[in-house]
């Protein structure tokens, strides 16, 4: 090309229009969505204990989650695109959280914040749900009682290296079926398996075929 | 340095049963005879005084009116399993004699039910609600008999009931079924729903109120005849942002009025008392953390040292020193999260961030003395989990010198701030013989002018040879809440400075081997020190049998702790009577009759944690 040509605007836009094929589009305008997506992501924080403090000192001056475009904590559930689910939710609380999760619209995740709201944490009792994951699907688990802010920050970090990789004409990311709002998210027996005494440390045993760490069984203790 | 009381002379002067000579105790037996069936007393040397279950409203009448118990602290159940009776237990405390007094009454556990004592202390109200939910008593004549933290259409029993298990009676998948299974719609309760149809209650207090429900309108010239018109109900929370975590509240509104205010709590309900029966002792210290999150370590400390005066040990003059500052700068930690977040509610957000700064800065000092942030874990039975380390006490003095400055900030942008003043002043007002009726507690029953604070009135940890100031409100409003906060802070920096200067040398714990681990030293190369860390480790701190009821003043109000013993490894019972459940139970008579933007500010003001409110 000489440079005769490219001064000329016209005839620098007609090279790009042909020399360019047409799937290319396609690929980039994926980036593109991704990369509009993963820097603007607003949280809906559902925080219920310790954790939410965490996730509010997040917010605060010395970590200052606006660094990474989620500053705006969307309290409705219709304008936001991550949840972060904070602290232990109880059974009481468990409709709530799913009846919350239904309102987001596509495309959304979720962030599993500390050991209560991944597992129950300490907790293994009569009121409180063993991982939120039975209720709602979740995408990042951040460890931690609490996490420390940057934990939090960490976990919102791999929400967007998760975004990165996904396609909007992949039918599997992000579909929903109708039928499935308002239930669990997980069939009863994987609830039984993950939520057993001594919870995910012997399903992590058992699916990698450890069996002789099952769970102990106490009679009485459970009417089945 | 081995500071621990002799245990043997201390069950002595209990089976002296000197408390039981105390006049009021003596009075109140000859005066009703048989209905009191017998008297105790507790580790503590206090009478406890048991009751015919038939008569119980009559003797706490008589202990309210003639003998000047005018708080009742708390109510609670202990069920000791079997078929032995369940136990009703109610802490009185007399605000004129500093005393305390503990009235039982036995219920049988197949058909459990006692008078309701809300006719005289409206502090009964939730306290009752809570016993029937966890143990299945029911109270006649209760205004209110739900089930307060439980669901209240929850099928699997009483949970603090011993024959009921840790986990619950279904599986877990059968719990998370019935969870999803129910429709939000329908946790109306059918109550209210009842309230708003007919106009209820509301018409009552529209008209006390001066406005007349039903008013005839006019049309276009020609009369329209009593148009029927109705309260609309409002549902806020479990989830908003101004509820300060999982509280939901149902408002009936008359136009911008407030008829009825009915908060809905147990969101939050993790079962701390249920699995505080299944951890051992010092087990129990990680869990107190998680009830109040914005001031981990006052929980540590209360719980610290109510099972220290169960053993009858005192813990080394260090250690109390160091429990002191820990305490303060908690009472500052949590202020500070009330004033920040109170402020946001009402529409200010620069304090939040002058908050968090600081708050950040006393995080740090956790995080040096123990390595977490907000979950400390900081105390021990029979001292802490280490002494400060070296430099920690030099940073406490740098903030104590520094906070003063964020402090006079934060105060220059509220105290004398319009918008300020017109949303507090004269909102939410309780007088102070109301107060101490129903249990209001902490900076809210002092800013209604009553002078009552554990550290004084009952002191623990040597509070009585600091020099500080108890701060009062006169007229019992939300700003008054504020302003007795912020006074509290002062005065926490007082209390800090002087603790600094007096911080003694010395061992952090007891060297009391049924206790702390004996020194590694001594485990690797003497017999004696092997044995007793052996012993500790494998069968645990061993607690004699006996009760306790101690308390201390935590930031949101008078913390209680009820520990009951049978001479094992793990607690009978392990009560925490949490302070914002006792003013949250207040929230609808601060409200009704105010306007609906108030709800926020004076919810906000209460200063709630809603994981110590439903455990």
């Amino acid at each position: 090309m000489s440079k005769q040509d490219m001064s000329d605007p016209a005839a620098q836009r007609q090279q790009i229009e042909t020399e360019i094929p047409r799937p290319w589009v396609l690929a980039r305008l994926d980036d593109l969505v991704n990369w509009a997506r993963r820097n603007s992501l607003w949280p809906m924080p559902f925080g219920t204990a310790c954790c939410a403090i965490e996730m509010m000192a997040a917010a605060a001056s010395k970590y200052d989650i606006a660094r990474y475009g989620m500053e705006r904590m969307g309290y409705t559930p219709r304008q936001a695109d991550v949840m972060i689910v904070a602290g232990r939710v109880s059974y009481k609380m468990a409709p709530v959280m799913r009846r919350i999760w239904d309102q987001m619209p596509q495309p959304k995740w979720c962030i599993s914040m500390g050991a209560c709201a991944s597992t129950g944490g300490v907790f293994d009792t009569y009121t409180l749900a063993q991982g939120i994951d039975t209720v709602v699907p979740v995408d990042v688990y951040v460890p931690g009682c609490p996490p420390r802010p940057e934990g939090l920050l960490y976990g919102l970090l791999m929400i967007q290296e998760k975004i990165k990789g996904e396609s909007i004409v992949d039918p599997r990311a992000r579909e929903e079926a109708p039928e499935a709002a308002g239930k669990a998210h997980l069939a009863p027996k994987e609830v039984e398996l993950i939520a057993a005494p001594f919870g995910n440390s012997t399903f992590q045993n058992r699916v990698s075929g450890l069996e002789s760490s099952s769970p102990i069984v106490r009679p009485g203790d459970r009417k089945d | 340095m081995v500071s621990s009381k002799n245990l043997e002379s201390r069950t002595a002067a209990v089976a002296e049963g000197r408390a039981l000579e105390r006049h009021d105790v003596v009075e109140l037996r000859s005066r009703f005879g048989r209905a009191v069936r017998r008297l105790e007393t507790d580790a503590l040397g206090e009478p406890i005084v048991h009751v015919d279950p038939e008569h119980n409203t009559d003797v706490l009448g008589y202990l309210r009116d003639a003998q000047g118990f005018d708080m009742l602290k708390d109510v609670t159940g202990l069920d000791l399993g079997g078929d032995q009776p369940v136990q009703v237990v109610y802490q009185l405390w007399s605000t004129s004699e500093s005393k305390p007094l503990r009235v039982k009454a036995e219920v049988p556990p197949d058909r459990p039910k006692l008078k309701s004592a809300f006719g005289i202390w409206r502090a009964a109200n939730w306290l009752e609600r809570e016993v029937y939910d966890m143990f299945g008593v029911r109270f006649e004549g209760h205004p209110d008999p739900r089930r307060i933290l439980m669901p209240e259409n929850y099928e699997e029993g009483y949970p603090l009931r011993k024959g009921f298990p840790l986990r619950g009676r279904f599986t877990r998948a059968e719990q998370t079924r019935r969870a999803l299974a129910r429709d939000l719609e329908d946790i109306y309760s059918l109550a209210e729903l009842e309230v708003a149809r007919s106009g209820g209650r509301g018409q009552e207090l529209a008209s006390r109120l001066g406005q007349v429900p039903g008013v005839s309108v006019s049309v276009a010239g020609a009369d329209v005849p009593d148009l029927e018109t109705s309260n609309m109900i409002l549902n806020i929370g479990p989830q908003h942002p101004a509820t300060h975590g999982v509280l939901r509240l149902v408002v009936e509104l008359d136009g911008e009025t407030i008829v009825k205010c009915t908060p809905h709590i147990g969101y939050l309900h993790t079962g701390f008392e249920k699995l505080g029966e299944y951890r051992t002792w010092n087990q129990n210290i990680p869990l107190t953390d998680r009830i109040d999150y914005l001031a981990p370590m006052l929980y540590n400390i209360g719980y610290a040292l109510a099972v220290e005066r169960l053993l009858g040990i005192d813990i080394t003059p260090r250690c109390k020193v160091i429990r002191v500052i820990c305490s303060e700068l908690n009472r500052i930690l949590s202020h500070l999260i009330w004033v920040g977040t109170t402020a946001i509610d009402i529409g200010a957000f620069t304090p939040f961030l002058y908050t968090f700064q600081e708050r950040e800065r006393i995080y740090n000092l956790h995080e040096a003395y123990c390595g977490a942030r907000m979950t400390t874990s900081v105390t021990r039975i029979g001292g802490m989990m280490a002494d400060v380390p070296p430099g920690w006490l030099d940073g406490v003095a740098e903030f104590v010198e520094t906070f003063p400055k964020t402090l006079a900030e934060t105060e220059r942008l509220l105290t004398q701030n319009s918008i300020w003043i017109g949303r507090t002043q004269g909102v939410g007002v309780m007088g102070g013989a109301d107060a101490i009726n129903s249990g209001l507690c902490g900076p809210n029953l002092r800013a209604s002018g009553v002078a009552y604070d554990v550290r004084k009135d009952n002191p623990y940890l040597d509070y009585e040879t600091y020099d500080f100031d108890v701060p009062i409100g006169e007229n019992g409003d939300t700003y008054d809440r504020y302003l007795v906060r912020m006074e509290e802070m002062r005065q926490s920096l007082r209390i800090l400075e002087q603790a600094l200067d007096r911080v003694p040398d010395g061992p952090i714990n007891v060297s009391d081997p049924r206790v702390i681990l004996p020194p590694k030293s001594e485990v690797m190369n003497s017999i004696d020190g092997m044995i007793a860390h052996f012993k500790l480790v494998m069968e645990g701190l061993k607690v004699p049998a006996g009760e306790v009821w101690s308390s201390i003043e935590s930031s949101k109000g008078e913390l209680g702790i009820y520990l009951v013993a049978d001479g094992g490894p793990k607690p009978v019972r392990c009560r925490y009577r949490a302070p914002s459940f006792m003013n949250m139970s207040n929230l609808p008579a601060l409200i009704e009759g105010s306007l609906i933007a108030d709800l926020i500010a004076v919810n906000a003001s209460i200063d709630i944690v809603l994981g110590e409110i439903d455990r």
